[in-house]
C-alpha cells in the first residue's frame, strides 16, 4: 500500500469527485483512483475504503502520435506487469476535438498498486520513441460496417497455399459434389507434402499437413475455412467457387500461363497469392487478425503462441468493449454484445484458442507479415519488414478512426491496393485513370466472368479485375471505390444498377 | 383540375402491376413481344418442352409479362391464329422462405387449376378419346407411378361425388389413416416427387398428342427469392423443377423470371439453376432496358388509348421534345420507372392546374420526381 499512498501524498491539490474517486493530475497524466465506497476524512488511508482500479488519462489535443503514445504505454505495462492492460480511445466530451486515451488497472489478486505506480514512474523515467509514420491516408470519410466479421477456423488451417491448391482443383471442374471434394484434395495434396516439408525447413513450420484419409477428414477444416472466407460455397450438393475466389482463380489461370510456375513451391505465396488473400482475410476476419497484430506489437519482443492466447481473451474483449461503445448503430452494438457473451463462455480459453491464434500466426507467416525466430526451442514470432509496414497502416487507420473493426471493410474499398503497395515496397504509382484503359479490362471482364445471365456481370468483379489487372500490369494503384464511382457516372458503354444490401452491382454492356 | 383537362380518360402509367385484365395491355417492345410469343407458338405447334430464361432487372416488365401471357386473352388470339388447340397458362410466384417450398409449389398451383379444373379437363381428353383407348390407359401412359394413376383415375371417376372432398384434402396433405382407407390409396402425397409425378401426369394426360391442349406454360415468377431459402430448400426447388422438367417431356414451357442481381457469394441466380438445370434451358430471352427511343414508343402507346381525341399524340405532353427530356434524365430506365416518374408528373400537374405539360414544368417540379438526376 505505502507506495500508492506516498503517490497520492506527494500532491497537494488532489481531488475527491463522485465521492468515490480521487483525481490527481500528475504533469500530462490525469490520474483516477477508484474506490469501492465513500471516501471520507482520508479514509482510504485507515483501510476503510479500499482501491477497486486505478486509471490514468492522457489528453491530447489531435490524433497524432495518440496511437503511438498509447501503445507505448501498453508495451510498459506488458513488460512491468505482464499483463495488457484495459484501454479506451475517446474524445472529450466537452472538447471535440481533444482526444485521450486511458488505461485502467483493476486491482485485484493478481495486480497491486505497487505494480500501478511503477509502471507510471517507468513511463515517467522512458522517452518515447517518436516514430515518424511514413504512411499516411488522404482523409476518407469511413463506413461503419453493421457487424464485426470473424472466421471459424480450425488449428489444422495453417497453410494458405492449399486453399491455392483447392481453388486451382476447379480449373478440371466447374463443381465438386460435397461428398467428394475431400478425398479428391487429399489426393492431390500427396504431391506436395514434400514441398511442404521444405518450405517448412527454410520458414521453420511446416504444419498444416493434409494427409490422405478414408474419408476426406484431413482436408475438411481447409474447405471449412474456405466456405468461411467466402471463396468456397454449396449449391445443389456440390461445391463451387464464389463470386470472390472466382477473381484469383482467374487471374491466378492467367498469371500461370503468362510464368513457367512448375518450380515454385506451392506455399510460398507469390504477390497474387499475398494481394488476395490477405484482402480476403482482412474482410472477413478482421477481429482476430488485428487483435493478434495488435498483441504481437504490443510485446515489442518476439512472441510465443501460448503468451499471445494468454493475452488474448483480455485484449479482445476490450476491444469488443471500445467498438461497442463508438459505433453508434443499435444492432451492430447488439451483435458485438453478442459476440462478447461468446466469447466470455469459452470453458477452456487456451484450448481453444488454438484453433484462433495457431492458424492466424502461420497465416501471417505465409503472407510475410511474421518471422520466426529459428535460434530459440519455442517458436517465437516478430514482424517483418513488411509487418512492421503493416503496424503504420494499422496505426494510422486508427489514427483516423478510432473504430478499427468497423471501418476496416471501408477503408479497404478505399485504400486497398495503396496500403498493399506500401507494406510491401512495390513502387506501384498512384495513377490517373485512364478511362480507356478501364473500358477495356471492363470489356475482358465481361468475357472472364460470363455466366448463363445475358450481357451482363456482378460488378465486383469486374471492378476488381479492374484494379488487379492495372495493379499487376500497368503498376498503377486503382481502389475499387474509384472505379465503382466511374461507373455510377453517366457512361455510353456500361451501365451499373447497384444493391445496398449485396454491397454489389451489376454491370451491364449498353447496346 | 381532372384528368379530363389533361385531354385524358385515365391516368395511362401504373405505379403497380395491375391484375385486372382489362388494365393488362403490351405497350412497345415490339421485338421483345415477338421473341416471348414465338417461344409460346413453337410450344402449341411443336412438342418438345423448353425452358426459358427470362432476364430482367426490377421492374423491367417480366411479372407484367406473367401476367399479359396468363391472364389476357392474348394467347387465344395465337392459338386462333396458328390454329392451334387451346394452350393452358398459370403464373406461380416461387414461394418466399417457406420450410416447405415444394408443397407451396403446389398448393399455389391447385390454387390455380383446382380439382374440379382437373376433372373438367379430363373430360375433354376422355371425349377426345379414339377407338378402343380408355382413360385409363392414357392415364398409366402418361404417368410412371401407379398411386398417381390410381389417385387420377379416382379423380376422374364419374361417381366420386362422396369422395371429391377427402380427394382434395389429400391432394392438400391430408394423410390420415380415415382418408386413405377412404380413397383406398398406401400413403399420402408427401414426397416432393409425388408432386412432380403429379402434375407432370396431369399435363401429359391433357397435352398428349396435342389433342384438347397444345401446350401448358408455366411462368415462374421471382425466382430471384430463391434466395430466401435455406440452402437445402433451394436444392430441392432446383431437383423439384429438374425432375417436373425431366417427366413432362412434351408440350410444357416454363419460363422462368430472373432479376440478374448479385448475391452474397455468387454471381447471379444461373449458378444457383446448378449445371443440370441450365443446361436444360437453352433459351433466353433479355427483358433489356429500354433506349430512349423505345421508351418515347412505349409511353405514347401507354398514352395513345387514353386520349380524348386521337389527335393529340402526346396528350397533355407538349411534344416529344419533353417526353425525351423526362427520360434523359432519369438515369437506367426501366419500365417500373417510367411508369412511377410519368404518373407522379401528371398528378402534380393536376394539383399545379398545369393543363400543359412542357419542359419548363418538368423542370419546375424535378425536385419533386426521386429519380430525376440533379
Amino acid at each position: 500500500m505505502n507506495s500508492l499512498y506516498n503517490y497520492i501524498n506527494s500532491f497537494k491539490d488532489r481531488q475527491i469527485r463522485d465521492d468515490k474517486t480521487i483525481e490527481i493530475v500528475d504533469g500530462e497524466f490525469t490520474v483516477f483512483i477508484i474506490c469501492d465506497r465513500k471516501i471520507e476524512n482520508d479514509s482510504l488511508f485507515t483501510g476503510e475504503s479500499t482501491v477497486k482500479s486505478i486509471a490514468i488519462r492522457n489528453y491530447k489535443s489531435d490524433c497524432d502520435g495518440l496511437v503511438n503514445e498509447l501503445y507505448f504505454f501498453l508495451n510498459l505495462s506488458y513488460r512491468q506487469i505482464n499483463k495488457i492492460p484495459k484501454y479506451s480511445l475517446s474524445r472529450g466530451a466537452n472538447n471535440q476535438d481533444k482526444v485521450f486515451f486511458e488505461i485502467i488497472f483493476p486491482i485485484d489478486e493478481d495486480l497491486n498498486h505497487n505494480d500501478i505506480i511503477s509502471v507510471i514512474t517507468a513511463y515517467k523515467n522512458e522517452k518515447i520513441q517518436q516514430i515518424h509514420n511514413s504512411f499516411k491516408l488522404e482523409d476518407s470519410q469511413f463506413i461503419e460496417s453493421n457487424d464485426i466479421g470473424i472466421v471459424q477456423s480450425n488449428t489444422k488451417t495453417r497453410r494458405l497455399g492449399y486453399l491455392k491448391l483447392i481453388v486451382e482443383l476447379f480449373e478440371s471442374s466447374n463443381y465438386f459434389p460435397i461428398t467428394y471434394l475431400g478425398k479428391r484434395i487429399e489426393t492431390d495434396s500427396m504431391l506436395y507434402n514434400d514441398a511442404l516439408y521444405e518450405y517448412g525447413s527454410r520458414m521453420g513450420d511446416d504444419k498444416g499437413l493434409i494427409k490422405k484419409t478414408d474419408s476426406g477428414s484431413s482436408a475438411k477444416p481447409y474447405i471449412e475455412l474456405l466456405e468461411q472466407l467466402n471463396l468456397l460455397t454449396q449449391v445443389n450438393s456440390s461445391y463451387i467457387l464464389t463470386k470472390q475466389s472466382k477473381i484469383y482463380f482467374q487471374l491466378n489461370k492467367f498469371l500461370k500461363q503468362e510464368i513457367d510456375v512448375v518450380d515454385a513451391n506451392l506455399f510460398q505465396l507469390n504477390l497474387l497469392d499475398k494481394l488476395f488473400f490477405f484482402r480476403q482475410i482482412l474482410i472477413s476476419d478482421p477481429l482476430y487478425i488485428w487483435v493478434i497484430i495488435d498483441i504481437i506489437f504490443i510485446a515489442r519482443k518476439p512472441i510465443g503462441t501460448m503468451s499471445i492466447k494468454k493475452l488474448f481473451v483480455d485484449y479482445i474483449k476490450n476491444e469488443l468493449d471500445l467498438s461497442q461503445t463508438l459505433s453508434n448503430n443499435n444492432a451492430t452494438k447488439r451483435k458485438i454484445i453478442d459476440l462478447k457473451t461468446r466469447i466470455s463462455s469459452w470453458q477452456k480459453p487456451l484450448t481453444y484458442l488454438e484453433h484462433i491464434v495457431e492458424p492466424r500466426i502461420n497465416w501471417l507467416v505465409d503472407l510475410g507479415i511474421l518471422e520466426l525466430k529459428t535460434e530459440s526451442k519455442e517458436k517465437l514470432y516478430y514482424f517483418s519488414k513488411s509487418g512492421l509496414n503493416l503496424i503504420n497502416v494499422l496505426f494510422e487507420i486508427l489514427e483516423k478512426n478510432l473504430n478499427k473493426h468497423l471501418i476496416i471493410e471501408s477503408v479497404i474499398n478505399n485504400h486497398y491496393f495503396y496500403i498493399f503497395n506500401y507494406i510491401f515496397d512495390l513502387n506501384k504509382g498512384k495513377g490517373s485513370l485512364d478511362i480507356n484503359k478501364i473500358e477495356n479490362y471492363l470489356l475482358e471482364a465481361f468475357q472472364v466472368f460470363k455466366t448463363e445471365a445475358p450481357n451482363r456481370i456482378a460488378a465486383s468483379q469486374a471492378i476488381d479485375y479492374v484494379c488487379f489487372k492495372s495493379f499487376f500490369d500497368d503498376n498503377l494503384i486503382m481502389e475499387f471505390e474509384e472505379i465503382k464511382k466511374h461507373l455510377h457516372r453517366p457512361n455510353n458503354k456500361f451501365s451499373m444498377d447497384w444493391f445496398k444490401t449485396e454491397n454489389d452491382g451489376a454491370l451491364y454492356l449498353k447496346k | 383540375m381532372e384528368l379530363s383537362d389533361l385531354k385524358l380518360k385515365e391516368n395511362p402509367f401504373r405505379t403497380g402491376p395491375s391484375i385486372n385484365p382489362k388494365d393488362l395491355i403490351w405497350a412497345g417492345f415490339p421485338e421483345l413481344k415477338k421473341k416471348i410469343e414465338e417461344r409460346l407458338i413453337f410450344s402449341m405447334k411443336t412438342s418438345p418442352s423448353r425452358i426459358v430464361l427470362n432476364w430482367g432487372r426490377y421492374g423491367s416488365g417480366k411479372t407484367h409479362a406473367a401476367n399479359f401471357y396468363t391472364k389476357t386473352d392474348r394467347i387465344k388470339v395465337l392459338n386462333d391464329e396458328k390454329s392451334a388447340k387451346p394452350s393452358k397458362n398459370i403464373k406461380i410466384n416461387l414461394p418466399r422462405t417457406s420450410k416447405d417450398p415444394v408443397q407451396s409449389f403446389f398448393r399455389s398451383f391447385l390454387g390455380q387449376i383446382s380439382l374440379s379444373d382437373i376433372k373438367s379437363d379430363f373430360d375433354l381428353v376422355k371425349n377426345a378419346l379414339i377407338e378402343e383407348e380408355s382413360i385409363d390407359t392414357i392415364i398409366e401412359v402418361n404417368s410412371n407411378d401407379t398411386i398417381i394413376s390410381d389417385l387420377f383415375k379416382l379423380i376422374i371417376s364419374d361417381d366420386n361425388s362422396n369422395q371429391f372432398q377427402a380427394i382434395e384434402a389429400y391432394l392438400f396433405g391430408d394423410a390420415t389413416k380415415g382418408t386413405l382407407v377412404k380413397l383406398g390409396l398406401p400413403f399420402g402425397l408427401k414426397d416432393d416427387e409425388q408432386i412432380v409425378n403429379f402434375i407432370s401426369t396431369y399435363i401429359n394426360c391433357i397435352t398428349f398428342e396435342k389433342r384438347v391442349f397444345s401446350s401448358f406454360t408455366l411462368w415462374l415468377d421471382e425466382f430471384e427469392d430463391i434466395d430466401t431459402l435455406n440452402k437445402q430448400s433451394q436444392d430441392r426447388v432446383t431437383t423439384f423443377l429438374r425432375q417436373l422438367f425431366d417427366k413432362t417431356p412434351n408440350n410444357f414451357l416454363l419460363f422462368l423470371n430472373f432479376t440478374p442481381k448479385t448475391f452474397f457469394n455468387i454471381e447471379d441466380l444461373s449458378i444457383i439453376l446448378g449445371e443440370a438445370l441450365s443446361t436444360r434451358a437453352k433459351i433466353r430471352i433479355p427483358f433489356e432496358a429500354p433506349s430512349i427511343e423505345e421508351a418515347i414508343q412505349y409511353v405514347e402507346e401507354l398514352i395513345s388509348p387514353q386520349l380524348d381525341k386521337p389527335t393529340d399524340k402526346y396528350g397533355p405532353f407538349e411534344n416529344e421534345e419533353t417526353l425525351k427530356y423526362v427520360l434523359e434524365n432519369i438515369g437506367n430506365l426501366s419500365i417500373r420507372k417510367i411508369n412511377e416518374v410519368f404518373s407522379l408528373i401528371i398528378e402534380l400537374a393536376i394539383l399545379m392546374e398545369k393543363d400543359k405539360i412542357d419542359i419548363e414544368f418538368i423542370k419546375s417540379v424535378k425536385d419533386e420526381i426521386p429519380s430525376f438526376e440533379s
